[in-house]
């Protein structure tokens, strides 16, 4: 599965267009928001992101 | 000042007043059309109607409100909020300084260091910390580290960028340093943890920060491009832009009249200042009606105290593929000083335009696509060709809207004053395409 820390997050959103499922969006306070039951594991925001706050992780 | 004054009109005969109009910025009505400007003077018919005026404000002024507690002080996106709803006029004669802020990836980032005399003393020929190398060319225990700088085989993931951070949020680092040995520096090897109390002097300087507006990017190639400007998957599959639009301070003084050399600013959570124009800054390029750069313009080089940043406000950046980088924070307060400065503050992210390059094309010279406002980049996806292509900032809204808010409370609270430029930004020093000759082999 994929864990997003929020504490490596710096918002910046690159990562919110290359998930094809709606699962990481930029919410109203322009935020970086992580809808963990969007996600479908295709591992496509991880090298979008360039604060390494998004990784793959054993369930 | 204000004079009543007699003159004589040929027809009526009326009384008129005498406006010293030196400090004035812009007559905002006449009650009646006929009037006299000359020499800074305003001379105007009073019977059936009054004169307004918009005054000109000072640095010096604006300062002396702040430390009497009286001064308003906006953030950018409150500004453009004020100014839609009551006009620029007014809003310029009501708001004394405007925020403004950036939080993105700038490569073009380092710091100074000196890490104090051991004993026996060494003059460093060779720095590495944290596996990381340092240019010790400079004196014996001073070194240049820069952000991009990769640490040897782990440096797709760690570099002088992760170094920086390590030390500002306070963390140890390995320094490891050699030198040939000289009769007045007789030891060649140092290797110990160091963290920031321990040195004597650390200052972030970076040569190229704050780009005003620089390009987006978009790929129309077959293949996924891991560039600086992220991942660019292929056939346009993605658009990455990266500015804080309406509240990115070179934006909002397009013609840089309150920021230049000297200028204080927010850095990366400390008060650091502008060094001077950064460099690849291209005050020359084409500006819009209002005055605002519409390709990639002027830069700063900006330095600042590593002792008092916050790690809130810097980190690390790994751009997959191409390297490390470094995410920094800065603020610019702008003062408004007229009318005119004020309706460029106002100025919102439906005015503001950006290019969309082709980084495909493996040329300096890339093709621009198409031009969209922030304000369509934001919105999470445009058009281009026909279809809907997704955007994402590569800059931190978030974050920059965080140290707005933060130098606006430092201003109010009288911590952080404004500063006037002791020079210019040096408008002239365009950056000339390279035309060197290549070397055979290249």
């Amino acid at each position: 599965m994929i864990h997003f820390n929020q504490t490596l997050c710096v918002h910046c959103g690159a990562c919110t267009a290359h998930c094809p499922h709606g699962a990481l969006v930029i919410g109203e306070d322009d935020r970086v928001e992580f809808y963990s039951n969007r996600c479908r594991f295709c591992r496509a925001c991880l090298p979008a992101c360039p604060c390494g706050a998004l990784k793959e992780v054993q369930e | 000042m204000v004079k009543k004054i007699i003159l004589k009109d040929k027809d009526k005969g009326f009384i008129c007043w005498c406006v010293d109009f030196h400090d004035v910025d812009r007559l905002l009505f006449l009650a009646e059309s006929s009037f006299i400007f000359s020499g800074g003077w305003l001379l105007g018919p009073t019977k059936g109607g009054c004169i307004a005026l918009s005054k000109k404000k000072t640095v010096a002024e604006i300062n002396a409100r702040i430390q009497r507690g009286e001064a308003v002080v906006m953030t950018a996106e409150e500004v453009v909020r004020l100014a839609r709803t009551q006009g620029v006029s007014r809003t310029a004669r009501e708001v004394d300084v405007v925020t403004t802020a950036t939080f993105s990836p700038m490569c073009s980032s380092g710091a100074f260091l000196n890490f104090g005399h051991s004993d026996p003393p060494i003059r460093m020929a060779r720095v590495r910390l944290n596996k990381v190398p340092a240019y010790a060319g400079i004196a014996a225990v001073d070194a240049y580290l820069g952000a991009t700088e990769p640490a040897g085989k782990d440096g797709d993931t760690y570099g002088g960028a992760h170094v920086i951070c390590d030390l500002i949020a306070g963390r140890e680092v390995t320094l490891d340093a050699s030198s040939p040995g000289t009769d007045c520096y007789p030891r060649r090897r140092l290797r110990r943890t160091i963290c920031l109390a321990d040195m004597q002097d650390a200052f972030l300087f970076n040569p190229r920060n704050a780009y005003q507006n620089y390009g987006a990017a978009v790929n129309t190639s077959d293949r996924t491009l891991y560039t600086y400007m992220g991942v660019l998957n292929p056939r346009m599959g993605n658009i990455h832009y990266a500015t804080s639009g309406e509240l990115s301070p070179l934006l909002k003084d397009p013609q840089l009249r309150t920021i230049g050399v000297g200028t204080r600013i927010f850095l990366a959570g400390a008060i650091g200042y502008t060094v001077g124009a950064g460099t690849q800054s291209r005050p020359d390029r084409p500006v819009n009606d209002l005055g605002i750069p519409t390709a990639p313009a002027a830069t700063l080089a900006v330095t600042g105290p590593m002792k008092d940043m916050d790690p809130r406000f810097i980190a690390p950046a790994v751009m997959t593929g191409y390297g490390i980088s470094l995410f920094v924070g800065i603020g610019i307060p702008i003062p408004v000083l007229d009318e005119d400065l004020c309706a460029q503050l106002a100025c919102d992210n439906d005015r503001i335009t950006t290019g969309v390059t082709d980084y495909s094309v493996p040329s300096l010279k890339r093709p621009t696509l198409g031009r969209f406002t922030y304000a369509q980049l934001r919105s999470g996806q445009v058009e281009m060709d026909g279809r809907m292509i997704p955007t994402a900032p590569l800059s931190s809204l978030a974050k920059a809207r965080e140290i707005a808010a933060l130098l606006k409370e430092w201003i109010h609270r009288g911590q952080f004053m404004l500063s006037e430029p002791a020079a210019p930004l040096h408008p002239d020093a365009a950056l000339s395409s390279w035309q060197g000759k290549e070397l055979a082999g290249q």
